[in-house]
């Protein structure tokens, strides 16, 4: 007779207590705190019910942030996708140097988000290296306020993202390209694929896994952006790179908690909101490939 | 044979051309840190025609970077061993339990990796446990956000080493804890490099959580004194450029000594779905 191991439960008490504490509780109470007034004037804070949530869609403070947030979002989501996995598909093949390129490659992620948009408020000001090529190249008509004209400056703040990013999005399809055994690709190409076939038929359905945890992980890194938004732009010019976690901080560092912290529920929520389907259908198509 | 050749050799200069676009950027601040005030100005790509090596040290005594290099330096280091051990220890009774409540728990760890933090009830607790503004509260926030991430990371990996292991060490007489602590944490030093890589990078780069939580500028961390030091010199490129290089100096090391660790670590840990 056997008696039944005996694994320490207690193991899981600490990760667990600081989890609940500093992380779950926080997000649940902010339900709580977003149907009160609590800001930094008040000495008690009162249950106002959906105050908050009312002039949060009064003022369009919520539908423009949410707006810029899914652009960039889309924007960073598919050419961090699209690059990475050209990247991998490069850099997986026998090549000279390959672990030094795909070195310089990841290198970026590295980095801090505020080191990088430092650096990026440099080369694309103005007077700046963009600029200073463009013109070098006979074209100063392409020459734009990259970080100061509205209309562009979100688009150009995604891909300063994907700059950073795409080493890591690639790092993560060449380990799931580890999967794909070589006879299978060059069987199909003797049976006469193309190499794009190839790629289709073959490559794609095998990395599926990878492709949904990279495109999940990009939705989610990039609806709660926030230090290079921050650090760049601050939201701006006015309100035109406003996203939901430079809203959020804007409010906090007015005083309003209650409604800045309405607009980190909103964000949950529509983070949940979008990523749940999105994963629910990526896993559907893993199973089916 | 020889058109093969002929495409590797195209297909290398390609990727070699295009990784340009990364190092040219880094370049580009390096330079410029060594510049003179005339010629930084004029933002461009070239070598600094005379090495201003005192840039350095001038923005190393304005910018307070040794306060914030240690501050930085503590926080990662206490947030690292804290993450790894309470996240190795919950990993592997979440890995060897099959009760219900402890997958529910993991569910819970692994809902962490989508929920985003909610910073301003955050600051509401601190407070009133008292850790408002204290180090130990910067480090506890941290640990709490990397749970999910270490312990979805570890979690695999304890699954994948043999229950056998634990019933020969319980035969043996060890109690849980020992076989813990001599049989499985050895067992899982690869993945523990992983994490700690993983887990110092987003501590020592992070500047959303002391914006926060930090107002004390003697506690700041290296990000929030780089944004105060940009905010007060932002025209002079050159102190600019080597505040923002003195900055990434330590993961660069990190990311050098350790950068096999990194991609083979996410090829045998993050994606086996």
């Amino acid at each position: 007779m056997r008696k039944a191991l005996q694994y320490p439960w207690w193991f899981l008490i600490p990760a667990l207590a600081l989890y609940l504490t500093l992380y779950v509780y926080p997000v649940l109470s902010g339900f709580y705190y977003s149907f009160t007034d609590w800001n930094v004037y008040r000495e008690q804070i009162s249950f106002v019910g959906l105050e908050q949530y009312r002039s949060l869609l009064a003022s369009n403070d919520l539908v423009t942030a949410f707006g810029h947030t899914l652009i960039y979002a889309f924007v960073v989501t598919v050419f961090q996708n699209g690059l990475g996995f050209l990247l991998a598909l490069v850099l997986n093949a026998r090549l000279k140097g390959r672990n030094l390129l795909r070195m310089i490659y990841f290198f970026p992620c590295t980095l801090s988000a505020l080191v990088v948009g430092f650096m990026f408020s440099a080369i694309l000001h103005p007077d700046g290296m963009v600029n200073q090529f463009l013109g070098a190249l006979n074209m100063p008509f392409l020459k734009q306020e990259w970080l100061g004209d509205g209309n562009i400056n979100l688009y150009v703040l995604a891909f300063i993202n994907v700059w950073q990013w795409a080493g890591f999005s690639m790092a993560i399809y060449l380990a799931g390209l580890q999967n794909v055994p070589k006879e299978m690709t060059e069987a199909a190409r003797i049976d006469g694929c193309s190499y794009f076939q190839s790629i289709r038929k073959v490559i794609f359905p095998l990395i599926a896994p990878a492709f949904t945890v990279n495109v999940i992980m990009t939705l989610i890194g990039s609806l709660k952006t926030f230090e290079l938004v921050y650090v760049i732009t601050g939201g701006g010019p006015g309100t035109a790179t406003e996203v939901a976690n430079t809203l959020i901080f804007k409010q906090f560092s007015q005083g309003q908690y209650a409604y800045g912290t309405a607009v980190s529920v909103c964000l949950f929520l529509f983070i949940a909101a979008v990523s749940f389907p999105i994963l629910h259908k990526l896993r559907q198509r893993e199973v089916e490939a | 044979m020889n058109n093969g050749k002929y495409r590797e050799w195209l297909v290398t200069s390609f990727a070699a051309a295009a990784s340009l676009f990364v190092l040219v950027p880094i370049a580009f601040i390096v330079f410029g840190s060594f510049k003179t005030p005339a010629e930084v100005t004029k933002l461009e790509l070239s070598l600094p025609s005379l090495w201003q090596w005192e840039n350095y040290s001038i923005v190393f005594e304005e910018g307070k970077m040794l306060s914030g290099l240690l501050n930085s330096a503590f926080v990662t280091s206490s947030t690292v061993l804290l993450v790894l051990l309470a996240g190795s220890m919950a990993s592997f009774i979440i890995a060897r339990s099959r009760a219900r409540w402890v997958a529910g728990i993991y569910l819970l760890f692994v809902a962490g990796l989508i929920a985003p933090p909610s910073l301003i009830p955050t600051i509401k607790i601190m407070q009133v446990l008292g850790l408002a503004n204290e180090y130990v509260g910067i480090i506890l926030y941290y640990a709490a956000n990397y749970f999910p991430f270490v312990i979805f990371l570890m979690t695999g990996f304890v699954r994948a080493i043999p229950r056998a292991l634990d019933e020969a060490a319980f035969v043996d007489g060890a109690k849980g804890q020992r076989l813990f602590f001599r049989v499985i944490f050895p067992l899982m030093t690869p993945i523990l490099a992983t994490a700690a890589i993983f887990v110092f990078m987003l501590v020592w780069n992070d500047f959303q959580g002391p914006l926060y939580l930090l107002n004390d500028s003697s506690k700041w961390t290296i990000p929030l004194s780089v944004f105060n030091f940009v905010s007060r010199y932002g025209t002079q490129w050159q102190y600019v450029f080597s505040d923002l290089i003195i900055a990434m100096l330590p993961v660069l090391l990190v990311y050098l000594a350790a950068q096999r660790f990194i991609i083979e670590g996410m090829t045998a840990g993050s994606v086996k779905g």
